[in-house]
């Protein structure tokens, strides 16, 4: 039957696609070096925690009450205060120079309204050129104000302090240890960039060489191409995969509760979704150029924004939250999380497998379909 | 000298917008990425979805639980009846935190004893939890306080907090991140498209006849450059018409000043996009390595992730990266309006990088063909 | 039906692009085992043809076979029974020769068993085993079409579609090419080949000529020569590029050449043409009949138009007359790692020179090419082109030069004018002078009309002539051109080098170098190259008298393929290969060969015609990469 479909055939190809990866030495380098760097970085440098606010007090009022409200602040896990400042201006001109994000300003009469019970206001100055930080950083202040003025309502009415006392409990994550988020997230990133943007050049690499005519003259079939290009990608997709979840155990004790297969079953299917988006970038573009430009611009940074990983999707704008669903790392991210930190098994993550599943379809189906292995 | 330069930059900008695909990738993706990643970037907590599991059923209870309800920082999403049921919910992400009261809440409060309560928070986002954990706390710090007025029947006023937020008054975010977007556009969109400049004409077999003509290097460099400059700066100024058309984003500072930064952020990234072209051999590894370029550039440039909070050498390390001073000055004079002067920091290190970068790509692109 | 053993047939096939109409009801049948020439101008729609044979293209209307299946309906099921060779180098460059078969092994499904043998004896029989394990992007031109080929056999297909398969290869491997097509044929594969050679549509047992689409005439090779009609008349005078202007005077509708000593006329009346011959030259005139050759009908495909004569009297516009040596070197030469690319050349060029760079693929032309445009440092020796050093002023040098590449080198994604304009803006061109260059340079390739066309659009022979405007836009006094006619139809190259002949007449050096063994007679001084080394040089007639010691005998006969493996055998003789449609007989001793070859025939009573000629530029050189083989061996 010259119609069906040949494993040597697709073979052939698999092997030739291995030859072309591993004759590029140094593409292959970045793709195996992009998890780890990844990992390094986000895992070190970069903390989204917003925890030891650079702050600056100017404290006019000198007593141990307002000693009391600035041991508050600093005391807690969220202000640090950097500098003690006596003019105002000072504080305006640190902020310009980010140096601080918030600056707090206690009154001459502080102590002498306190202790005869006229209202007392106490300014905060903060930055918001960044607002979502400026909005916490203000939300923080109010809640540290509300916690000593509860203290000093103890104080004066005699009370033991806090008769409903808060237990905080996180679950799945003990510390609030935000590198245990890594992996998923970045694990995503180099999924989507390296898959998408390595199958976005195969088909098109092929037109514009030439080399995709001569092929075209043999029996070779739609899915032995298709196939035979995304398994080796596949390949190095899922060794990316194990290089970031043991960077991740090593380097930041990353626990992985739930069952390591359902993590290579989430990423295969991951995997063959983004690898056939970017093949069908390639087949539809036929130029390397721009298929590899449209598979990054859609991969990097909506990756990196609407997939949950840095901002949770919740406390986005509904529209922006239907958005997200066009994005498969949004899937793949929160079903590794569960996996890693919940530990759940898999009738828990069907949906999210579901939709995984059916955009994974959708992209093959798709990329065959626009194959056309005819020079019309 | 000027003729040819003419004649490339013709020929460059011809090819790069003959297409009506790459027209979209040059003006168009950036513009709807920054219209949907604008609305997207919220650290802002609300509306947490928490489920209650109250085994003490009291007036107390009930009050915390509306207090909390009524902040607008939580949403009483169910009742749960146990703990089992509590984690479910928090396993298949229902809800994001849960309050447990235990029995005798209500009977220890009047006896003026200590009561726990536990609020359980999905740690799977630290941060989340992080905010969860700090908001409830001050409303049950408030809790505590008018119960001892309750008690004592004694009332105070309370120290009141006022904030007042420097350059962004109402703490709008898109005053940070639409600026901020531009910026990472205009990293993505030079890097990218630049890298590949050379390579192309290498892969394609072009460069060998241009060799050949008596064009000079810096005329083939500048060639090269400045038809992404003039892309790339229309692109900004698209950028920013829509960023004043769907967010009212106005430029503080000077149009002048805020030319002079783009500039200089452009030229320093076209320096080094054109180093990794001329270093590479085909154009796929011209991509990776400018994607794997383009990572810690734009993480690292302070725009999502503070500087402040990396470890001190992270800290010098951004001072190589382009993105962070380009970030810095952009959104600088965009938000605060700062001028020259205050941005002159800044501006040493961009004129510093671009000088560098350009320097040494035409230092290493040779017209000869080893 | 009649064609039941037609291997290949076409019937109404059509296809268009927009509003050109590629293959015009095109209808063919090939026999069994045939060797068929599909031949004709650029842009003729031979590959559009084939491609639509090869099933790979969707016909408008009409439809073909391959082995009695349809090329439109059964487009899978031919490809077991078939084989393609594209045009433009199909293979993987960063894969070894063998990775390169065995993938194409193993989508044709060869039968496992006796498979590494069978493409052992395909390497074997190409002369290709000692590359086995090279990468085919470091291959010759030559040999990446060989591997090609094995590629395509791989699977013993029945039926071989080759689209132009020697494009650029030299002789020596174009030879040993066609060795293997006989050797195909005589076991019963069909081969449907164009070409752009008409030597090698000479070897065909039948041949199509195609132009506009259409097939204009099939048959043998000297049945399409009969029938055209065309008579040659072919005068020798005392200065031939003095006179050729006055010829093309007289016969404003002919098309006129200089071929060796004699300038042809193509006439349709040649006792006419004689006549009118005889009353308007002066001085001693020699005028003979001639037979027509398959290039004399090719060129009555395109009869030049008046404004070719303007055009050749345009090329000098504005050239700078200068006198003296233009290239000299001294021990030029150029490794590569331990590789010697370019040992030791020295040339002493002139100003007015045609100076001819022969070799096989990778003998080091394009190497020393590129030295002399200072497009690569020398690693020792020196050289100066226009009175400037290589290595310390090559950035001057760029200022005096055209230089065109082998590779298509324009940007294929901007149009025909935005291609010129872009060099002449490069070369500091502007405002009217743009304009006129601009002109002329479209008038030079003929693309006048279609100067808002995509450059990518562009037939094999357009883009070689575009790229030649480009490269002499700016009027240079000296002129590199790197095999600039491979690829290109027999008018293209005959009107480069009509070009190239104005060129030189106004002084300017034109370096070139060509596959073309019949181009080189038209160079003033040759050099003949191989693994480096400079093996010969001198005038075309110094180079057949000074370096052939042996000499010719042309056998004219039918079947030669099959005569040569015993002729080769017999004593004195040093050579025997294809040439032309008949043989070339190599010998030390002329008479006694000459002897033993008609005794061998009548012994046969096969009719062939032998005798003793002069030797051709061809022959010498395979003579000389011979002699320099045994040398190095």
């Amino acid at each position: 039957m010259p119609d069906s479909f040949s494993f040597r055939r697709l073979k052939a190809i698999i092997v030739k696609e291995f030859l072309h990866i591993l004759r590029d030495w140094r593409s292959l380098a970045i793709a195996i070096a992009m998890p780890i760097m990844m990992l390094l970085l986000f895992g070190y440098a970069l903390n989204i925690d917003l925890k030891n606010i650079p702050t600056a007090i100017i404290d006019y009022s000198k007593t141990p009450e307002s000693r009391e409200l600035i041991s508050t602040f600093d005391g807690s896990p969220y202000f640090k205060i950097r500098n003690y400042y006596d003019d105002k201006q000072e504080i305006e001109k640190a902020i310009q120079r980010r140096e601080i994000k918030a600056g707090i300003i206690i009154d001459k009469d502080f102590a002498k309204h306190i202790n005869n019970g006229s209202p007392v206001h106490v300014f905060a100055v903060i930055d918001g050129s960044d607002a979502n930080t400026g909005r916490l950083v203000m939300n923080y202040i109010q809640a540290l104000g509300m916690i000593y003025n509860e203290r000093l309502t103890a104080k004066k009415l005699n009370f033991q302090s806090s008769q409903i006392n808060m237990k905080p409990r996180a679950w799945y994550n003990q510390e609030l240890i935000s590198t245990f988020n890594l992996v998923p997230g970045i694990t995503a990133i180099v999924m989507v960039v390296i898959a998408s943007m390595l199958a976005s050049v195969t088909v098109a690499k092929e037109w514009e060489m030439g080399t995709m005519e001569q092929l075209i003259s043999t029996p070779v079939r739609k899915l032995e191409m298709t196939l035979g290009k995304a398994i080796p990608l596949y390949v190095i997709g899922i060794a990316d995969v194990m290089i970031a979840a043991y960077a991740g155990m090593i380097f930041f004790d990353v626990p992985l509760r739930g069952e390591p297969a359902l993590v290579v079953l989430t990423a295969t299917v991951f995997l063959t979704a983004v690898l056939f988006f970017g093949l069908f970038l390639s087949i539809a573009l036929k130029k390397q150029v721009l298929a590899n430009q449209i598979a990054i611009m859609s991969g990097f940074l909506p990756t990196l924004i609407l997939s949950g990983f840095v901002f949770t999707i919740a406390n986005m704008p509904l529209p922006i939250q239907i958005i997200t669903h066009l994005f498969p790392a949004r899937y793949f991210i929160s079903i590794l999380r569960d996996i890693y930190l919940k530990g759940v098994g898999f009738s828990m993550l069907f949906t999210h497998f579901s939709f995984l599943t059916v955009y994974a379809v959708l992209m093959i189906v798709l990329a065959n379909k626009k194959l056309k292995l005819r020079l019309d | 000298m000027l003729l040819k330069l003419k004649a490339m930059l013709i020929k460059e900008l011809k090819q790069m917008l003959r297409d009506p695909k790459m027209r979209m990738v040059v003006l168009g993706i950036p513009t709807i990425q920054m219209l949907v990643m604008s609305f997207a970037m919220t650290l802002d907590v609300k509306n947490i979805n928490v489920t209650i599991l109250d085994f003490d059923k009291s007036s107390t209870t009930y009050e915390i639980a509306h207090k909390m309800n009524s902040s607008g920082f939580f949403k009483i999403e169910s009742y749960a009846n146990s703990l089992d049921e509590v984690r479910g919910m928090l396993d298949n992400g229902e809800v994001r935190g849960a309050i447990v009261f235990e029995a005798g809440t209500q009977e220890k409060i009047y006896k003026g004893q200590k009561a726990d309560v536990q609020v359980i928070a999905d740690g799977t986002m630290s941060n989340d939890a992080g905010i969860i954990f700090s908001y409830m706390s001050s409303i049950i710090s408030e809790y505590n306080m008018q119960n001892m007025f309750r008690l004592t029947g004694k009332a105070d006023t309370p120290v009141e907090f006022t904030a007042r937020a420097l350059y962004n008054e109402n703490l709008d975010s898109r005053f940070y991140y639409v600026p901020g977007i531009i910026t990472m556009m205009i990293l993505v969109t030079s890097i990218l498209l630049t890298s590949i400049a050379i390579v192309r004409e290498k892969e394609i077999g072009t460069i060998e006849q241009v060799m050949v003509t008596p064009i000079g290097k810096f005329e083939f460099i500048i060639g090269k450059t400045l038809p992404f400059f003039i892309t790339g700066i229309i692109t900004t100024t698209i950028m920013l018409t829509i960023a004043f058309l769907a967010f009212d984003i106005v430029v503080k500072g000077s149009i002048f000043t805020l030319g002079l930064v783009v500039s200089l952020n452009i030229l320093s990234y076209l320096g080094l996009a054109l180093l990794i072209s001329s270093a590479s051999y085909t154009q796929q590894q011209a991509l990776l390595t400018a994607f794997f370029i383009l990572m810690p550039f734009s993480l690292l440039s302070g725009f999502l992730f503070p500087i402040d909070n990396m470890p001190m050498p992270i800290q010098y390390l951004t001072y190589l990266d382009p993105m962070r001073w380009g970030f810095e000055s952009i959104t600088g004079v965009i938000i605060k309006g700062a001028g020259i002067r205050e941005l002159s920091t800044q501006i040493q290190w961009q004129i510093g990088h671009a000088v560098f970068f350009l320097t040494f790509a035409s230092f290493r692109f040779r017209k000869t063909m080893e | 039906m009649s064609n039941f053993n037609s291997a290949i047939t076409a019937q109404d096939i059509t296809k268009s692009f927009g509003k050109l109409k590629a293959v015009d009801k095109v209808t063919l049948s090939i026999r069994e085992g045939e060797i068929f020439g599909l031949i004709g101008p650029d842009g003729a729609g031979k590959t559009t043809l084939m491609r639509m044979l090869a099933g790979m293209l969707t016909p408008d209307s009409g439809d073909a076979s391959i082995c009695g299946r349809s090329s439109l309906k059964q487009h899978q099921q031919i490809k077991d029974d078939m084989a393609y060779m594209s045009q433009k180098f199909g293979l993987y460059q960063d894969l070894t020769v063998y990775e390169n078969i065995r993938l194409y092994a193993d989508l044709y499904d060869v039968s496992k068993k006796n498979m590494k043998e069978q493409i052992n004896d395909l390497l074997d029989f190409s002369y290709m085993r000692p590359f086995r394990n090279r990468r085919a992007g470091k291959l010759s031109g030559g040999m990446k079409q060989k591997l090609q080929l094995i590629c395509a056999l791989v699977h013993k297909p029945k039926v071989l579609l080759l689209d132009e398969p020697t494009n650029g290869v030299d002789p020596v491997s174009r030879r040993d090419f066609w060795r293997i097509l006989y050797n195909l044929s005589a076991e019963g594969v069909t081969i449907l080949v164009s070409t752009a050679y008409l030597d090698e549509a000479e070897r065909c047992s039948r041949i199509a000529l195609m132009n506009n689409g259409r097939i204009i005439t099939t048959g043998t090779p000297s049945s399409v020569i009969d029938e055209s009609g065309i008579k040659i008349a072919s005068v020798k005078t005392q200065d031939n590029q003095q006179n050729i202007s006055k010829i093309r005077n007289l016969f404003p509708d002919s098309s006129i050449h200089i071929f060796g000593e004699k300038i042809r006329i193509n006439t349709s009346d040649y006792q006419a043409a004689s006549l009118k011959l005889n009353e308007n030259l002066d001085g001693e005139t020699e005028i003979t009949q001639e037979k027509p050759m398959l290039e004399d009908i090719f060129m009555s495909l395109q009869s030049r138009s008046g404004s070719s004569e303007k055009l050749l009297s345009m090329v000098s516009e504005g050239i700078e007359k200068r006198e003296g040596s233009s290239v000299i070197t001294s021990s030029l030469t150029k490794r590569f790692g331990d590789f010697t690319a370019v040992n030791s050349i020295e040339l002493d060029v002139k100003y007015g020179e045609i100076f001819g760079f022969l070799g096989p693929n990778g003998a080091g032309k394009s190497t020393t090419i590129k030295m002399l445009c200072g497009l690569l440092i020398p690693t020792s020796g020196n050289g100066s082109v226009g009175g400037f050093d290589i290595s310390k002023n090559p950035e001057k040098i760029k200022e005096n030069i055209g230089y065109m590449s082998q590779k298509f080198s324009l940007y294929e994604d901007l149009k025909i004018y935005e291609n010129i304009d872009f060099y002449g803006g490069i070369y500091g061109l502007s405002g009217d002078k743009l304009k006129k260059r601009r002109d002329w340079a479209l008038e030079l390739s003929g693309l006048k009309e279609r100067s808002r066309e995509i450059t990518a659009n562009l037939a094999g022979g357009w883009r070689q002539r575009l790229a030649l405007a480009c490269s002499i836009i700016h009027s240079p006094s000296i002129v590199f051109l790197d095999e600039p006619t491979s690829g290109a139809d027999p008018a293209s190259r005959r009107l480069f080098w009509d070009i190239i002949s104005s060129l030189a007449a106004e002084g300017v050096t034109v370096f070139v170098s060509t596959h073309y063994m019949e181009e080189a007679e038209y160079c003033n001084r040759l050099s003949m190259i191989f693994r480096g080394n400079m093996i010969a040089h001198g005038t075309p007639f110094e180079l057949k008298e000074k370096y052939m010691d042996d000499k010719i005998v042309n056998i004219s006969v039918e079947q030669p393929q099959t005569y040569i493996e015993e002729l080769s055998k017999m004593e004195g003789m040093n050579d025997v290969a294809l040439f032309g449609a008949g043989l070339h007989a190599r010998t030390s001793d002329p008479d006694s060969v000459l002897n033993k070859i008609n005794k061998y025939f009548s012994a046969k009573s096969v009719h062939a015609d032998s005798k003793l000629i002069q030797p051709s530029m061809e022959d010498v050189f395979v003579s000389l990469i011979d002699q320099a083989e045994v040398a190095d061996a």
